[in-house]
């Protein structure tokens, strides 16, 4: 697992090429629910 | 669309304003965006390098994420009767009018027997399991639900969907102090237009649920749902401001299902729903930017997860196979079983009765199977659609009820397919941090990350 810079790694370079990423999941989906429950530390 | 040369045959290539050529390969959502229209060709490679060292694990993670069943949550309606009369209500009118409820030996034995049921659950998981109460009105029970939220407060976590009508100042206070997870129906800023689809009976949801925003005072657990219909869609980067100004975190923007025919009428028009969507999009942003506090709109917000991040998605709408049957399902008030709330009335999907038979047997009725069987790739148009598993074609119910299909394309489709593109352009512009919860932020880690 790659540990980013947080919310540093989510902008774009002012001259960059080209940007992938995939942001690492503490907790799946199936920890969830589709109502919007209030985890401080979800990233929605 | 074309296929990217060579041996990427999985990785699709498209054009999208704003942000730049789109590498994505649609099975697993792997994606990646060139900013000088693909030309740079040692940039393509490290790209093609990372997702050949990706591939496989990121197909077993979606796959797992897709197929796995397991449940975490589930709907229970504590009654069928209605203060209101919202014209895309979900619940049948004449059920509305005269429907059943529970009583309080019933939710009591639903609840154990829920409890007994997550009982591996949490075993596994840190996490307690949740129940919803949900439409039509639960706050016409609120003394049923509120005892049952004390007396099972160790073993759930416990949400309530209410349009505020019956809510009063110390109701707030009980749900704050028990962490109960709370949303607020609230259609437009506009009381004249909040009134046409959230009617009433000789009063208003409007004052109250504005009411209820301001007692909730900025509380974390917090979030409005409004129902995006042709009235008030205009006014949705308004009601935006308004929620921020008001400390609410997080507004659902839901386009109006149509799970009975005469709702169908309400649907706002694709390109309308478009343009004024991402106008709230912006208009979130840019309040958010403009002060400490932010304001997501959940179901975009979602789509950006759904690209950024697939697994931690929290509306489980956007996935296919979606959460209904899956992840959660629904309790009626006559005790049956369905895979979601917005099945209710649909006979053939009802899993059995909680007061007669398991929940186990439930989960593994046809009703139930057949949900978690529809996929995209089954579905013409949506098997060649790059977007696939990121939108999921929702909903199941709102196709079955008005074509008797579960596997059509969804009603939206176009809607979905802009607001994707919007996402990625929001990536590529560095603007997703604005999208997600402040609080997570800082903690982020990532699977992988490029930026070249």
């Amino acid at each position: 697992m790659k540990k980013g810079r947080g919310a540093a790694t989510l902008k774009k370079k002012k001259k960059g090429q080209a940007i992938a990423y995939r942001i690492k999941c503490k907790r799946t989906a199936n920890g969830l629910s589709h109502y919007v429950p209030s985890d401080k530390k979800a990233l929605v | 669309m074309q296929n990217h040369a060579g041996a990427e045959l999985s990785l699709k290539e498209e054009n999208i304003k704003k942000a730049g050529k789109l590498l994505i390969d649609p099975d697993n959502v792997f994606w990646a965006l060139l900013f000088d229209q693909g030309r740079n060709e040692a940039a393509r490679k490290k790209i093609l390098s990372l997702y050949n060292k990706r591939r496989k694990e990121l197909d077993a993670s979606m796959r797992d994420f897709r197929f796995t069943t397991e449940f975490n949550s589930v709907y229970i309606n504590p009654t069928d009767i209605c203060n209101a009369n919202c014209p895309y209500c979900y619940i049948p009118p004449s059920k509305r009018r005269s429907g059943k409820s529970l009583d309080n030996r019933k939710l009591l034995y639903i609840l154990r027997k829920l409890d007994k049921f997550f009982a591996p659950y949490r075993k596994i998981r840190k996490t307690k399991p949740m129940i919803i109460y949900h439409a039509s009105e639960p706050l016409l029970m609120k003394g049923m639900i509120f005892s049952s939220i004390e007396k099972f407060h160790k073993k759930f976590h416990f949400g309530i969907q209410t349009n505020a009508i019956l809510l009063e100042k110390k109701d707030v206070e009980f749900l704050k102090s028990h962490k109960v997870s709370v949303g607020i129906s609230l259609d437009s800023l506009d009381p004249k237009i909040n009134d046409l689809t959230r009617k009433a009976k000789g009063t208003t949801n409007y004052s109250r649920a504005i009411q209820a925003i301001k007692w909730f005072n900025g509380y974390h657990g917090l979030n409005v749902i409004t129902t995006v219909t042709k009235h008030n869609v205009k006014g949705l980067a308004g009601l935006v401001r308004f929620l921020h100004s008001n400390k609410v975190s997080c507004v659902l923007l839901n386009p109006v299902r149509a799970t009975r025919k005469a709702v169908i009428k309400l649907r706002p028009g694709t390109a309308e729903l478009t343009k004024y969507f991402i106008e709230a999009v912006n208009a979130a942003i840019e309040v958010s930017k403009r002060s400490k506090r932010r304001i997501i709109i959940g179901n975009f917000s979602n789509i950006v997860l759904g690209i950024s991040a697939p697994k931690a998605r929290r509306l489980m709408c956007d996935i296919s196979p979606c959460g209904g049957g899956r992840c959660f399902f629904a309790v009626t008030p006559d005790g049956s079983m369905i895979p979601c709330g917005e099945f209710v009335g649909l006979k053939e999907f009802c899993g059995g009765n909680i007061f007669k038979t398991s929940v186990k047997k439930a989960v593994f009725s046809k009703g139930f199977k057949k949900v978690r069987s529809r996929v995209v790739e089954d579905i013409p148009e949506c098997d060649v659609c790059i977007y696939r598993n990121v939108c999921g074609s929702p909903c199941p119910a709102e196709l079955y009820s008005l074509s008797k299909d579960v596997k059509g394309v969804s009603p939206y489709c176009e809607f979905y397919k802009k607001i994707i593109e919007y996402a990625f352009a929001l990536i590529a512009q560095g603007k997703t941090k604005y999208l997600f919860r402040k609080d997570a932020l800082s903690d982020i880690k990532f699977e992988y990350s490029l930026n070249i």
